[in-house]
């Protein structure tokens, strides 16, 4: 759109912050459940944050956590970390023709950056203007990482004293965000087709526990969507 | 867990994020491949949120009073009218701890 393209800078930036915002503030309780049971299984302060700065993955940290409470080994942690984390070479691989040719350290900062959030934002962006932005990119994700960080830290001063914050229905907030993101930009048959597999297949594998469900289900309808867009050429 | 283990943990998320923006990594992704991934943000969405909104469905009267249904139910309906994200959010979020309380 050329009305887009002729946006300031600055509002880009403006928008990068004020989009990633209501995704932000839905990962604020996970942010104080992470810092919290990291707390309780017997981190200390210090690791429960370097956790949340260095890794800075809510559901690999989350598992990670449980695992050590459970007295899990450390293949059993780093394991389920790659498999959580796994789903993030698809985004590598989404945003690989924008990160060739950047600097080093934007690459670096970028991939660092490269969140569930942060890749849903930043696609959205990226398909409006036309182009990748990249000050938008490392702009919404520095927000997030912020907010992340210091919920994290309002878990860990918390310490032990939440009760059964696990039991309060959290993953709501999650899933209330990826509607509203997904639902405005199905503009397509072969997207709304896609997204209908994906959630099918997503509420099938977890019902018969299948290993990997989340990526498997995602795969099942990128692979539905493709042939479709192929077909409607 | 010790101090490596947390290093270890964030080099591994690390390169699953970095890994394609390698510009030495053996792959080219044309036309057809960049088509195939623009159906990444969509599907992963949905595959995190679908099980929490339809994971417990259990198609009797129960679900007239699972509150993670009929606030899914409500963020999908809201986000067809309204455009805002952050409302979208906050208001089926409220919905949802309403309902929880009271059913």
């Amino acid at each position: 759109m050329s009305t887009e393209q002729a946006q300031p800078v600055r509002s880009i930036k403006l928008a990068a912050f004020f989009d990633i915002l209501p995704l932000s503030i839905a990962v604020i309780p996970w942010g104080i459940l992470c810092g919290s049971l990291a707390i309780q299984v017997g981190l200390s302060p210090l690791q429960s944050q370097l956790m949340s700065l260095l890794v800075f993955a809510g559901a690999a940290q989350l598992s990670a956590v449980t695992l050590t409470g459970a007295g899990g080994g450390i293949a059993t942690i780093l394991g389920s970390t790659a498999v959580i984390s796994s789903r993030h070479l698809l985004y590598s691989a989404t945003f690989r023709s924008h990160a060739m040719g950047l600097p080093l350290h934007h690459k670096m900062l970028m991939a660092f950056l490269l969140t569930d959030e942060m890749f849903a934002v930043t696609e959205n962006k990226r398909k409006e203007l036309g182009y990748f932005p990249l000050d938008y990119a490392l702009i919404s994700g520095a927000t997030f990482y912020a907010i992340w960080n210091l919920s994290t830290l309002a878990g860990i001063v918390a310490g032990t004293s939440i009760p059964n914050l696990e039991s309060l229905g959290l993953e709501f907030a999650i899933a209330a965000t990826f509607i509203a993101m997904v639902v405005p930009n199905i503009q397509s048959s072969p997207v709304l087709v896609a997204v209908l597999v994906s959630a099918c297949c997503a509420v099938l594998f977890h019902k018969l526990e299948v290993p990997n469900d989340l990526l498997l289900s995602a795969l099942v309808g990128m692979v539905v969507g493709y042939c479709l867009d192929k077909e409607s050429d | 867990m010790s101090y490596d283990l947390i290093f270890l943990m964030a080099l591994i998320t690390f390169f699953m994020r970095y890994a394609f923006f390698m510009e030495k990594l053996p792959v080219k992704l044309d036309m057809r491949v960049q088509r195939f991934l623009s159906f990444t943000a969509p599907c992963i969405l949905t595959a995190m949120a679908a099980p929490i909104v339809f994971g417990e469905v259990t198609f009797n009267t129960h679900d007239l009073t699972n509150p993670f249904l009929l606030g899914g139910i409500l963020a999908i309906v809201l986000s067809l009218l309204v455009k805002n994200t952050l409302i979208v959010v906050l208001a089926s979020m409220g919905a949802f701890f309403l309902l929880k309380t009271l059913l």
